[in-house]
């Protein structure tokens, strides 16, 4: 494969991808497909196999079985050559307690070689840690140790990045910081993987996601189209909300009506346009129900994600 | 052709950096490797220069021979220990993970622990040791012109083949020496006889008798210090090795200590039936028969007799000494055995 194919290839290819503890199946025939220059979402509950995911790709672990590449280079095959443009942090990001945040990065840039070493100031200052760059890894925060975790990841210029709960133990503001350098990153060209239970962590920042439960990808694809697949709810505060779920369910026009406590939650059919609730007004004012307004309310992520795993538990 | 799993010089030196800045470990294989030696031989000669009259002076060939051997036990048990952490530490403060998933050969990152810990420890072992040398050297006490050998005075540094040939020349003096039975004065042909039927046991006292009452010369000296590198050498790769199997410092440092302090003495003295050739793997073993006679115990052989072993080494074990070529094979053996073994599981570890 030469250079311009490479570039035009997916960042994360994985094919069959199997990885088993004893009975225990952890990644199950994982098919994922990583665009370049996007920030993609591995999303799934604690256990599904994301980090295990993580591992088997970088070589930590091995695979049982399928197939498998990074930035177009088959692993483990060219497992070096592809890991030189990756940087990764897998789990927390641990490093020698007794070394300074400087002196890990040297170990580090020993070990990539290359210009790694000449990486290792800027990288430092990229993540705000120029300052505390002299300072025992024993005394960082949680939070410096992320950022630190992500320095070390810039040591090799990367096409890719691999970051694993990036959010985990990380404040509000550290959060904030968090996001903002993967949009950077993006920015910049790069590919930012990263894995997460935290939905809405994931929608704010990716622009692709790959739902896994139980070790296996559920569904995978740019946020907007999945979440558009989903439905939409409206919210319609009406004065005989009980007669107007009836007769909505009747009419046969939306996907379900229920009574909550703030009225008349209707959901659409998946794919339904906008001229539905129009349609919906007009029958409930027909019928002789004021109605006092609709809301359409778009679908988060966080209920689409609920809706496709809960989807899951119920017999075929 | 790039070789992937050569360790690059910044490699070893930034591990180097990573042992070295383990202040309490330092500080502990600092103290165990250069501490007696410092603290005796300091005091020996601060009281020596106080008070002559009451405390001889520092250096002697039995404070030697106890200062050493005390720096070879000190030394292996420091370097297991330093070797147990360069196997372990990346493992247990998550830091293994990282260098793994810069690509860099796993090969390559176990073999740069090999020298980065060495030029640790071997320095400190060479300062302690080139101390005990200058101290005994040269604040040590008069040195005797000859041995004594029943009561004869023999010249210094003699193998067994010119002790031999100067009894033949002496027979005034070898008749002293050499057992003889009771009757009239013997003739110059039953002395020759008995020297030569004789200079194994002759040759073994003029040993014991130079060794204790002499320093050892530059040349042995130069042996001791090799021999104790090689000591300390076997302990980090064996730490090393063992380390990486187990990916457990404190059990691993456990171990070691006791096959040092508790397993190697005991199979060194006793014979086991029908299990010499099994106690014989034990690497103490073969080092202790290569032992330097100017640090073996009593007379510089045990039931066995002086072994011949190379590099000047006259054995001081307990039991039957092994053949050279079985001595040379376990010591080769332990150490290109745990480096394979350390290897391989670091490249077959899940990170």
């Amino acid at each position: 494969m030469n250079a311009i194919q490479l570039q035009t290839t997916p960042a994360v290819e994985t094919h069959g991808l199997t990885k088993r503890f004893g009975t225990n199946v952890a990644v199950d025939e994982v098919e994922l497909l990583v665009p370049r220059g996007s920030a993609f979402g591995y999303l799934g509950p604690n256990g599904a196999g994301k980090t295990t995911l993580i591992r088997t790709l970088l070589g930590l672990t091995r695979a049982a079985s399928g197939t498998m590449s990074l930035l177009g280079r088959p692993v483990p095959a060219q497992r070096r050559r592809a890991l030189a443009r990756v940087g990764a942090i897998v789990d927390e990001p641990r490093f020698h307690p007794h070394l300074t945040g400087q002196e890990n990065l040297r170990l580090l840039a020993a070990a990539r070689g290359g210009d790694a070493d000449s990486r290792i100031v800027p990288s430092l200052a990229r993540v705000g840690l120029a300052g505390r760059a002299g300072d025992k890894v024993a005394s960082y925060s949680m939070g410096m140790r992320q950022r630190l975790g992500v320095a070390a990841c810039l040591l090799g210029d990367p096409e890719l990045l691999i970051l694993d709960e990036p959010m985990n133990g990380l404040d509000p503001a550290g959060m904030h910081e968090m996001r903002e350098m993967i949009q950077s990153l993006v920015e910049e060209g790069r590919t930012v993987m990263l894995s997460s239970h935290l939905l809405d962590e994931v929608e704010r920042t990716c622009d692709a996601v790959a739902i896994v439960d139980h070790g296996r990808v559920i569904r995978q694809g740019p946020i907007d189209e999945l979440t558009r697949g989903a439905g939409t709810v409206v919210q319609v505060d009406c004065a005989e909300p009980a007669q107007a779920a009836k007769l909505i369910d009747e009419a046969g026009v939306a996907a379900g009506a229920t009574l909550t406590e703030s009225g008349l939650t209707i959901t659409l059919p998946a794919g339904a346009s906008r001229e539905l609730v129009a349609d919906i007004n007009r029958r409930l004012v027909g019928a002789g129900i004021a109605v006092y307004g609709l809301q359409e309310i778009r679908t988060s992520l966080e209920d689409w994600f609920l809706s496709v795993t809960s989807r899951l538990g119920e017999p075929s | 052709m790039t070789v992937t799993w050569a360790p690059s010089w910044p490699l070893i030196a930034t591990k180097n950096l990573e042992l070295r800045k383990r202040r309490g470990l330092i500080i502990v294989v600092a103290l165990l490797t250069v501490g007696p030696t410092v603290l005796i031989l300091g005091l020996r000669l601060i009281f020596h220069a106080v008070d002559p009259a009451s405390y001889g002076p520092a250096g002697s060939p039995g404070i030697f021979q106890a200062l050493a051997n005390l720096m070879a036990e000190f030394g292996f048990l420091s370097a297991a220990a330093l070797g147990a952490s360069a196997g372990t530490t990346d493992l247990s403060e998550g830091m293994f993970r990282h260098l793994v998933i810069t690509g860099r050969s796993r090969l390559a990152l176990y073999l740069a622990r090999i020298p980065a810990g060495l030029a640790i420890i071997l320095p400190l072992v060479a300062v302690a040791f080139t101390a005990l040398c200058l101290v005994t050297s040269y604040a040590g006490v008069p040195q005797p012109t000859s041995v004594s050998v029943g009561g004869v005075s023999v010249p210094e540094h003699f193998d067994q083949a010119e002790l031999q040939s100067w009894l033949l020349q002496h027979p005034r003096q070898a008749v002293n020496v050499v057992p003889l039975g009771p009757g009239p004065a013997p003739g110059a042909a039953q002395i020759d006889s008995a020297i030569d039927q004789n200079i194994a046991t002759l040759y073994q006292d003029y040993v014991s008798n130079e060794v204790g009452g002499s320093n050892p010369a530059a040349n042995e000296m130069a042996k001791i210090g090799l021999w104790l590198a090689l000591e300390v050498g076997i302990g980090f790769v064996v730490g090393l090795g063992l380390g990486s199997l187990t990916g457990q410092r404190t059990l691993t440092t456990i171990t070691l200590i006791g096959l040092e302090i508790i397993v190697t003495p005991i199979l060194a003295n006793h014979v086991i039936p029908y299990f010499l050739d099994g106690q014989r793997l034990v690497v103490g073993l073969a080092m202790d028969q290569l032992r330097p006679a100017a640090l073996a115990p009593g007379t510089g052989g045990g039931p066995g007799g002086p072994g011949r072993v190379l590099f000047g080494g006259r054995g001081a074990l307990g039991i039957p000494p092994m053949p050279t070529w079985a001595m040379i094979s376990v010591i080769v053996g332990w150490i290109v055995g745990w480096s394979v073994i350390g290897a391989w599981r670091m490249i077959t570890r899940d990170a």
